[in-house]
């Protein structure tokens, strides 16, 4: 059931969606207020397709007229999409605005497959119904393709290696390999319950969901991150990835990771 | 004999080994900068005029002998008397697009970006002349790159504080760490750029901030705190203070602003 902040954010985006002009045909809801998950937190996030290309210039008008105030961008201004952000009664609003074209395009390449998946149309052409019916379909090949690619780095080089990263003036780079190898963990994780996967947020609520997955997944990865001894940080986080690579189907880079994983866990003990 | 020297010393036999074709080898990582430890692995980067060997014919034991991009590109894993070798396999085509992207401004990231430190400090141990003329291309840090990494580096600090705020929810930490390391990480290639430096890797960071005279105070320590209690507020407080050490750019006199109201909303 959704959150009541949900519909009440869900009310507003409605708001914006019914402002907007005809050559908007498509708007989306999407992020955390889509799934009904919102929180205090939480601002609302919508996708707006317009038929042509529009300027910032025209996106901050059209936000314009749908209520939207204190309007401002962010991201990179050489693409594209179209970033406007806004405020209606107090609440920030999130708006990416792509043409036809560039949805088609972008869609095609595979990005926001989780946002789309999961959003909720505010006004329709059909094209969210249509990505939608697409994304329903995760075949096996798509499946073994991202596992693979997610374990490629785990393996092929010395085991030892790990052991580079547990020293003490290496701070920064032990983040990064741990932030790494959690991301790499929940992206076979995610191909194996054939879930698009979502940004890192409100992780514990999403691993809940899922059927195949190592014991305890998203406590562990907490709490690796949050270890004070680097060693047993990074034993946590290596137990873990070897925990999913034996849950995945043999491949290339899977096979090598769960030999070079219990090597370097050797290493480390 | 050092460690260091020891490596070199193995690098120089097994680069003797090399099929022809490949023209430059060169010694990069902590044995070329003499710093190597027990550790620490030989690494090396090969460049053929043609395309990267097949090491595996050369009958050393190969751990992993990876080919991407239609063969252009290769990564080796061998083991040598006992020591591991990470090598690189490149063409020459392929240095070259790297350095006219590196000088030019369009490969600035971090991961593609560090090639040029690497470069310079590496050691050649087969030359036919060009490794030294890719060094003295980068001799000279240009000053463009400098506002072009700047205002590279700054892009995340202008989303507003509600959305950073956000990753501050309880059990949300990995969302947390992956900002703050990519913060951190900002951070740092701002400093180097300020410094007209190339970046290297963030391995031994005390070490390698010490000597640098424009920067935060200190900043290593810094890192350190950061990241052993998952700080947003003290990463980005040394977001702050290296904001205020960059030039006035459009996108960084927003992120200072947007930064410091994201402080005041979290004191």
């Amino acid at each position: 059931m959704a959150t009541a902040r949900s519909d009440e954010l869900r009310a507003l985006a409605q708001r914006v969606a019914d402002a907007l002009p005809p050559e908007v045909v498509e708007v989306v809801l999407t992020g955390s207020v889509s799934r009904g998950l919102a929180d205090e937190f939480s601002d609302i996030e919508m996708l707006v397709v317009t038929e042509e290309q529009v300027s910032l210039e025209e996106a901050f008008a059209l936000a314009s007229r749908a209520g939207l105030e204190q309007r401002d961008s962010w991201g990179d201004p050489s693409t594209p999409t179209r970033r406007v952000f806004g405020y209606l009664d107090g609440e920030a609003v999130e708006t990416i605005w792509w043409s036809r074209d560039l949805a088609k395009e972008l869609f095609a390449r595979g990005g926001s497959a989780e946002a789309l998946a999961n959003g909720v149309a505010l006004r329709t052409s059909g094209l969210l119904a249509g990505w939608q019916e697409r994304l329903a379909d995760y075949p096996d090949a798509l499946v073994a393709e991202r596992v693979d690619k997610a374990a490629e780095r785990w393996g092929g080089y010395a085991p030892q290696a790990l052991l580079t990263v547990i020293r003490p003036d290496c701070s920064l780079v032990r983040m990064e390999w741990l932030v790494d190898s959690a991301q790499r963990t929940l992206a076979i994780i995610y191909a194996l319950n054939r879930v698009h996967e979502p940004t890192a947020k409100r992780l514990a609520a999403r691993a809940e969901s899922l059927a195949i997955k190592p014991d305890r997944l998203a406590e562990r990865i907490e709490e690796a991150l949050a270890e004070p001894d680097p060693r047993v940080a990074v034993r946590s986080m290596a137990e873990l990835q070897l925990e999913t690579v034996r849950l995945a189907p043999s491949g290339r880079n899977v096979d090598r990771a769960r030999t070079w994983l219990a090597e370097g866990l050797e290493a480390l003990e | 004999m050092t460690r260091a020297a020891e490596l070199r010393t193995l690098a120089q036999r097994f680069t003797e080994l090399l099929p022809d074709d490949v023209d430059e080898a060169l010694l990069t990582g902590s044995v070329s900068r003499g710093e190597a430890d027990e550790l620490s692995d030989i690494e090396l980067l090969l460049v053929a005029r043609d395309t990267p060997p097949r090491l595996s014919a050369l009958g050393v034991e190969m751990w992993q002998e990876d080919f991407f991009e239609n063969g252009t590109v290769a990564w080796y894993t061998a083991l040598v008397e006992g020591e591991v070798l990470e090598m690189a396999g490149w063409t020459h085509g392929r240095v070259e697009g790297r350095l006219a992207g590196i000088l030019g401004g369009e490969m600035i990231d971090h991961t593609r970006f560090r090639f040029a430190e690497a470069l310079v400090h590496g050691i050649p141990l087969r030359s036919a002349g060009a490794i030294q003329r890719w060094q003295a291309r980068l001799a000279e840090y240009p000053e463009p790159l400098v506002e072009a990494i700047v205002h590279d580096a700054s892009e995340e600090w202008l989303e507003h504080p509600l959305g950073v705020r956000a990753h501050l929810r309880p059990g949300g930490r990995l969302a947390l760490a992956t900002m703050l390391a990519d913060d951190l990480q900002n951070v740092l290639r701002i400093v180097f750029a300020l410094n007209r430096l190339w970046e290297p890797s963030w391995k031994r960071l005390p070490q390698l901030v010490a000597p640098l005279a424009i920067k935060p105070e200190r900043l290593a320590e810094r890192i350190d705190e950061a990241l052993a209690e998952t700080s947003l507020r003290k990463t980005r407080e040394l977001v702050l203070d290296t904001l205020l050490l960059a030039p006035d750019l459009p996108r960084v006199v927003v992120a200072r602003e947007r930064t410091a109201r994201l402080l005041r909303e979290l004191a």
